[in-house]
């Protein structure tokens, strides 16, 4: 008889690095133990493709086999949940943050993680409406400020100690000749949304990161500029109102 | 509960064929275009439908676009059907969705298992070939066929290793499958595999095998890889389908009658048309058939 609750524990366990023996009694006709590293390697082999495939430019400033490295050690302290891998890396930035290796290897390695990642929800976002200028027609224009329409599902926003934002874009992007990236250069705030099933992304001021997050959280307008002039006493509400209503980065109202 | 409460189990005589009798390719992201500039109706694609568990964006929008002039298998690989816990409600509750969405032609998964408790382990494992396991197994198919409200088809699981059971994995199977009112996906390129690496024949399989359950065929490359001190096939998806497989294909094709047949393709991704040439190929073969009938 198989011990079927046995088998199940002990595969898994092999799987998660134990002694290939545990398998032992389940395995026919002597059949060498070291076939089971064809299932370790396809498990640890597909979740690496699934983290490459979304941190394209971690991977491309750290090489693949250092990539590698550090996927597998993800995967060791955090195997997939859901079955799909899909949003695995939901947490490879925050663990690289607290990755010791990484830290003292490529200490700008999670920012950029970071940034792989906005990318990658603001690509797969819901559909939905931005707000356009159809939806505030018949808006007084004196009540405009005070409309807080919330951002469209897409956007995320986000920020940095060093100038991550801009060594991602050179390695995100095709330029030919970036301009070098002086990693002395200071905080960095920027914006990444899906405009047309395009993912869009800009760097940001202070005040234009305040602004934006104020509207995020569901404040008006007004109170976004209020936010935005604490950092620029120059934030012109009705230029930014108008530059990020064509960018599509206000939520649109309902309209079905 | 036994299964025969399910409203499939008693229906299951032979499997109504619900895809084109014609070859179809996985679909990939960098061949979406290519998908969608596609004039034959005839070729359809199939997919992972855990690729598509997303809120919104490009890549289900290319997928309503190419549905339009296309047939849509989704073939899961997450539902872990031969593992020891029911199918995670949430992961069957976002397939449903989808299947709501996109109604395609067909819906399949795995007779294997990935997840116990909170890990999934993101590879098709063979289950224990058990009666136990058979039952079990089959209870899972039937739960996702009623969440579903649909017959689904069942893959034939690759095996790197022999396990000990009380019955033969082409048993557990068939069987299971029989006993939840469910189809046959039969992969040749599994079975191909199979034999090569823990011994048996691809033809007992092949003779083994229902043809009249078999709603839908799956063929693929596999690569060799040095494992200890030997060698083994691994079910790779990463190459072309080998000329063994090809006659395999062919031999059940000519006992079987015409089935919708798929050229899996996961990883080393050739251009668009060299797997057509492949898709070409399995046309031709389908077509054999019913020369054969025509000239007897």
């Amino acid at each position: 008889m198989v011990d079927e609750r046995a088998f199940f524990d002990n595969f898994a366990a092999v799987l998660g690095g134990a002694d290939r023996a545990r398998m032992q009694p389940f395995i026919a006709d002597g059949a060498p133990l070291s076939r089971l590293d064809a299932h370790s390697n396809n498990f640890a082999m597909t979740c690496i493709a699934a983290l490459s495939s979304t941190f394209k430019v971690v991977r491309t400033l750290v090489g693949d086999e250092y990539f590698t490295a550090l996927a597998r050690a993800y995967i060791q302290k955090t195997p997939p949940e859901h079955s799909s891998l899909t949003f695995y890396g939901a947490g490879f930035a925050q663990f690289l943050r607290s990755f010791e290796p990484a830290q003292k290897q490529v200490p700008y390695i999670a920012p950029i993680a970071s940034l792989d990642w906005a990318w990658f929800r603001a690509y797969q976002a819901a559909d939905e409406p931005a707000l356009s200028g159809q939806d505030l027609q018949g808006v007084a224009p004196q009540l405009l400020p005070t409309r807080a329409p919330g951002l469209h599902a897409s956007v995320q926003l986000l920020r940095f100690s060093i100038p991550a934002y801009s060594l991602w874009k050179i390695n995100a992007g095709n330029e030919e000749n970036p301009d070098p990236v002086d990693m002395n250069g200071g905080r960095e705030w920027a914006v990444i949304w899906r405009q047309n099933n395009q993912v869009q992304h800009t760097a940001l001021s202070q005040a234009e990161y305040n602004f934006l997050d104020a509207i995020g959280f569901g404040r008006s307008f007004a109170e976004g500029w209020t936010d935005a002039i604490r950092h620029d006493a120059h934030f012109d509400l009705k230029e930014q109102f108008s530059r990020w209503l064509v960018a599509g980065v206000f939520k649109g109202e309902k309209n079905d | 509960m036994g299964v025969s409460r399910h409203f499939f189990a008693h229906n299951m005589m032979s499997i109504k064929i619900n895809l084109p009798c014609h070859g179809g390719l996985g679909l990939k992201p960098q061949h979406y275009q290519n998908a969608l500039d596609n004039a034959d109706s005839g070729l359809w694609f199939e997919v992972h439908p855990e690729n598509y568990m997303v809120d919104g964006g490009p890549r289900l929008a290319w997928l309503e676009a190419i549905c339009q002039s296309h047939a849509l298998s989704m073939h899961g690989v997450g539902l872990s059907l031969g593992g020891p816990d029911r199918p995670q409600s949430a992961h069957l509750a976002r397939l449903k969705a989808l299947v709501d969405r996109f109604q395609p032609a067909q819906v399949s998964e795995h007779v294997a298992w990935s997840r116990l408790g909170d890990v999934y382990f993101a590879d098709l494992l063979p289950p224990p070939p058990t009666r136990a396991t058979c039952t079990r197994l089959a209870a899972h198919i039937s739960e996702v066929q009623d969440t579903l409200g649909r017959q689904i088809l069942v893959e034939n699981p690759s095996l790197y290793v022999p396990l000990n059971g009380d019955m033969a994995m082409v048993d557990l199977y068939v069987e299971a499958a029989k006993a939840a009112g469910a189809g046959l996906l039969f992969d040749i390129n599994n079975i191909y595999v199979c034999a090569r690496n823990v011994g048996g024949c691809a033809q007992d399989w092949l003779d083994a095998v229902p043809p009249d359950m078999v709603g839908e065929v799956h063929l693929a490359g596999f690569s060799p890889r040095t494992i200890g001190d030997e060698e083994i096939l691994i079910d790779s998806h990463d190459a072309p389908i080998s000329d063994d497989v090809w006659a395999l294909y062919e031999a059940f094709i000519a006992r079987a009658g015409a089935r919708p047949t798929l050229i899996e393709r996961d990883d080393n991704i050739p251009p668009f048309e060299e797997l057509l040439t492949e898709v070409g190929r399995a046309n031709t073969i389908l077509q054999a058939p019913k020369k054969e009938a025509a000239n007897g």
